[in-house]
């Protein structure tokens, strides 16, 4: 379900989704209801540097990973069986709140090394963030280049997708 | 079953990795599994073949990881090697327990080759076997 399509239909997949929800999924649940109500209302999601684009919007995605990230946070000690630790909260609403602003939801996956990775394919093309507690890494593979490269900011994450897709 | 199987692992030698379900670590926009795998501050787990068959290979890690187990993926020692990994044998109560490290001093695998390992993945559980598809 896109930006575009919650605008115009604002009830039928919000409410399926929402009641196929779990109890333990209660945050999730939350965030959920709060965040279609800016759809309802049709306000615009706005960053401090751009208004989201509402064409590319994956609710939907968003969605499955804001439950990834409540399912990450539930990872005991040794959850891969090799001693990986528990995830850090900071690291994961930092994540969260990182998704909350990318126009193209990516696939997210927790590592064995304490960091939270963002993937995005498009033909053979590949981009991927690698989010740790005090560092991302980004990773690039467009035509047979591979570059591999320290990220700043949130705003710079937020730019190189929108340039992998649009470029 | 061996029970001294040699400490180098040969380049013929296939390394064994289980992608289980919890966490997921499959990217159902390729239908295969993230480069997340081989990421690892520990080292990446692994079993090699040690000669055994795949089927016996699968049978075994099906049992032991059970209802857990999304999929089994493989790679050729000669593969890691080329790409500039470093596979060592660190046998356990599994006597087939190896791991893969970046190199012979440094444990973590940078994203570029775990990367370039992904593309030299094949998963061979569940069938049909298949390969790090060219386009997405």
């Amino acid at each position: 379900m896109t930006y575009s399509d919650a605008i115009q239909d604002k009830s039928t997949d919000r409410i399926e989704i929402v009641q196929n929800l779990k109890e333990s999924d209660k945050n999730v649940k939350r965030y959920f209801v709060s965040f279609t109500n800016h759809v309802k209302y049709n306000f615009e999601l706005q960053s401090s540097t751009r208004v989201l684009n509402s064409d590319n919007y994956d609710l939907k995605s968003l969605f499955v990973n804001k439950r990834k990230i409540e399912s990450i946070k539930n990872l005991k000690y040794n959850w891969n069986d090799n001693n990986a630790e528990p995830f850090d909260n900071a690291l994961l609403e930092s994540v969260s709140s990182l998704i909350n602003r990318l126009d193209y939801q990516p696939k997210l996956f927790p590592t064995g090394r304490k960091s939270i990775q963002l993937e995005y394919h498009k033909g053979t093309d590949y981009l991927e963030f690698e989010i740790f507690i005090n560092k991302t890494n980004c990773f690039l593979k467009k035509g047979n280049e591979m570059t591999e490269s320290k990220i700043q900011d949130e705003n710079q994450i937020i730019t190189r997708v929108n340039e992998f897709f649009l470029t | 079953m061996s029970s001294s199987l040699p400490k180098e692992i040969s380049d013929e030698e296939f390394l064994y990795r289980t992608i289980r379900n919890n966490p997921d670590w499959w990217n159902d926009d390729i239908d295969f599994p993230s480069t997340v795998i081989y990421k690892d501050d520990k080292g990446v787990s692994v079993d090699r073949d040690g000669g055994r068959d795949e089927s016996e290979i699968i049978t075994s890690l099906t049992q032991r990881f059970s209802k857990d187990l999304r999929a089994v993926a493989k790679i050729k020692t000669s593969d890691c090697r080329q790409i500039g990994t470093h596979p060592i044998y660190k046998p356990s109560k599994n006597i087939y327990h190896s791991e893969i490290h970046e190199s012979s001093s440094v444990i973590e695998i940078s994203s570029i080759k775990a990367y370039l390992m992904i593309k030299k993945t094949i998963v061979v559980h569940p069938q049909p076997s298949r390969i790090y598809p060219e386009e997405t």
